[in-house]
């Protein structure tokens, strides 16, 4: 198989962003952070990380930015993630495996509501003072 | 501890960028042994610094004042001894730093290789202004070199998930090569 050049990827991203222009222009732009310190790689935030981006893509999400931090410092509920997006107070979650992954995109980014039992920082002063 | 050989990849770049590197040469070989060697030019350790490092309770205070935390190295040195594999840190203060480690693929306690592809994606989407520069030997002995300065600039910003995805299978396809 002949691999992909430079070039190759220069054409397929001009065609990427020709599509995503013709989509919903003032898509509001929504934050995953990834804890990637130590604790969070040994706990399997690659993992974590690789699911919220096959979850985006299946389920067509545009404007979503998964960026890769430090540690939180909750080592303990590794790996952790925070999520920031607009209607929604920020929240930090804990212990999100691959599967608690898909569940924040399909409750928290695209139903609105905070995954329960994996809260683990910001929780009400934000709901009650919306951004 | 970390599960994959790849983790390191991870672990010990983003160090680097830590220690203020923003200039990254890293090496991935596979024959017989897993070697990696990552140099950078980031703030460097002086001697005492560096034989402290290895010490999992050792951090230079700043991102964690007042713990005492630092696995990193530490994980790794383990690592290596546990499988009685090499592992060496050069480093300068203000020289930048030189971690290289080999370890024998065929010993039961070595972990297993892991996803090298997304390891390397990962390794690119660090929140810094950087360049990578990844030398890559593959079991079959056939190489490949990336650049994430020049995939950069034909892709743009790396948290976008797009981008990620096209990075993603940039990757994988070069790392297909290997079994080719």
């Amino acid at each position: 198989m002949a691999k992909m050049t430079l070039e190759q990827l220069r054409k397929l991203r001009e065609e990427k962003k020709k599509q995503l222009d013709m989509r919903d222009p003032d898509n509001k732009q929504i934050h995953i952070v990834v804890g990637m310190g130590t604790s969070g790689i040994a706990a399997g935030a690659k993992d974590t990380l690789d699911a919220f981006l096959r979850c985006i893509e299946n389920r067509g999400l545009t404007n979503v930015a998964v960026r890769q931090v430090g540690s939180f410092g909750l080592d303990y509920a590794e790996p952790t993630v925070e999520v920031v997006m607009p209607d929604m107070p920020r929240v930090i979650y804990g212990k999100v495996t691959p599967d608690v992954a898909e569940k924040i995109v399909l409750e928290h980014i695209i139903g609105k509501k905070l995954v329960e039992n994996h809260v683990y920082d910001r929780p009400a002063a934000d709901i009650v003072d919306k951004e | 501890m970390h599960y994959s050989l790849s983790d390191f990849i991870l672990e010990l770049v983003q160090n680097s960028l830590e220690a203020g590197a923003n200039d990254l040469h890293l090496i991935i070989k596979e024959e017989g042994h897993f070697f990696m060697q990552l140099s950078d030019n980031g703030k460097g350790m002086t001697e005492e610094e560096k034989n402290r490092a290895l010490d999992p309770f050792f951090t230079d205070g700043i991102k964690h004042p007042n713990r005492r935390v630092g696995l990193g190295l530490a994980f790794l040195s383990q690592m290596v001894s546990q499988v009685q594999g090499d592992f060496s840190v050069i480093s300068g203060k203000n020289k930048g730093t030189c971690v290289s480690f080999s370890v024998p693929l065929d010993n039961v306690d070595t972990p297993p290789v892991g996803d090298i592809s997304s390891a390397i994606r990962q390794a690119f989407s660090y929140d810094y202004d950087y360049e990578l520069f990844i030398e890559r030997t593959c079991p079959s002995g056939y190489s490949y070199t990336l650049s994430r300065r020049e995939i950069a600039s034909v892709l743009g910003d790396f948290s976008i998930v797009e981008n990620a995805l096209l990075l993603d299978s940039f990757i994988r396809e070069q790392e297909a090569s290997c079994n080719t």
